[in-house]
């Protein structure tokens, strides 16, 4: 448990990877352990608190059984341009290394044709967690949300 | 409820805690980090620094991981 001030402030931690490949902004990024509905393989989403949504790969979107169009029509503004999908609501779990995981259903974007991998975005799922990053250790530290603590 | 609020779902959803742990995946990230350029535009499944499949396609890849008996999930990722 990651305490601060003596308070319960997040209940896992993960370590997470930081790389670029072969991205055209080729600076790092932080990508996260998630596993996806009940397939059982982790596999790596990208922590993004600038985008829109979360945006699921459309083979996991497949595989786990999301991508036949059915959800809220929506539409995504990228740098690739406004791309069309549809949002659902898919059960994933953050998985800890120390401490415990959590189990969270999460609101994503399903495209079919979307050409970039999977992310984590703020509204419909980290804005329903409390998280923080300990970039030099990689550690990224998660949990329920427990009361606001006192700083004081 | 306006449509923007109804579809952002509900923000006060349950998070559960899970009894599910995984392990230390620094020997995958090590592992895709030094090999990201050859596997590019693949998906692999990499459990600790050896890689167990790699293919052009999601499905091809579980076909290839489903039969394997591995001491560990393979963490799979699609490299960029």
């Amino acid at each position: 448990m990651l305490r601060l001030k003596g308070e319960a402030f997040t209940g896992g931690r993960a370590r997470f990877v930081d790389f670029s490949g072969k991205l055209r902004e080729p600076t790092a990024k932080v990508f996260v352990k998630i596993r996806v509905s009940d397939w059982s393989d982790p596999v790596l989403a990208q922590l993004d608190t600038g985008a829109a949504w979360s945006v699921l790969e459309p083979e996991i979107a497949s595989v786990i059984g999301v991508l036949d169009g059915s959800g809220d029509p929506e539409r995504l503004v990228t740098r690739a341009g406004v791309r069309r999908g549809h949002l659902v609501d898919v059960p994933i779990t953050f998985l800890a290394d120390e401490g415990y995981s959590i189990d969270i259903e999460g609101r994503f974007f399903v495209d079919p044709e979307w050409p970039f991998g999977s992310f984590l975005g703020y509204t419909g799922l980290l804005d329903r967690i409390r998280f923080a990053l300990d970039p030099p250790r990689n550690d990224f530290y998660f949990g329920e949300s427990l009361g606001r603590l006192k700083l004081t | 409820m306006s449509q923007a609020v109804a579809k952002q779902g509900d923000r006060s959803a349950k998070v559960k805690r899970s009894s599910v742990l995984d392990v230390d995946r620094s020997e995958e990230f090590q592992w895709l980090k030094e090999n990201a350029q050859t596997y590019s535009g693949r998906w692999v499944a990499v459990s600790g620094n050896e890689l167990v499949a790699d293919a052009l396609t999601l499905e091809e890849l579980l076909k290839e991981t489903s039969s394997r008996v591995l001491a560990r999930r393979p963490l799979v990722h699609r490299l960029p």
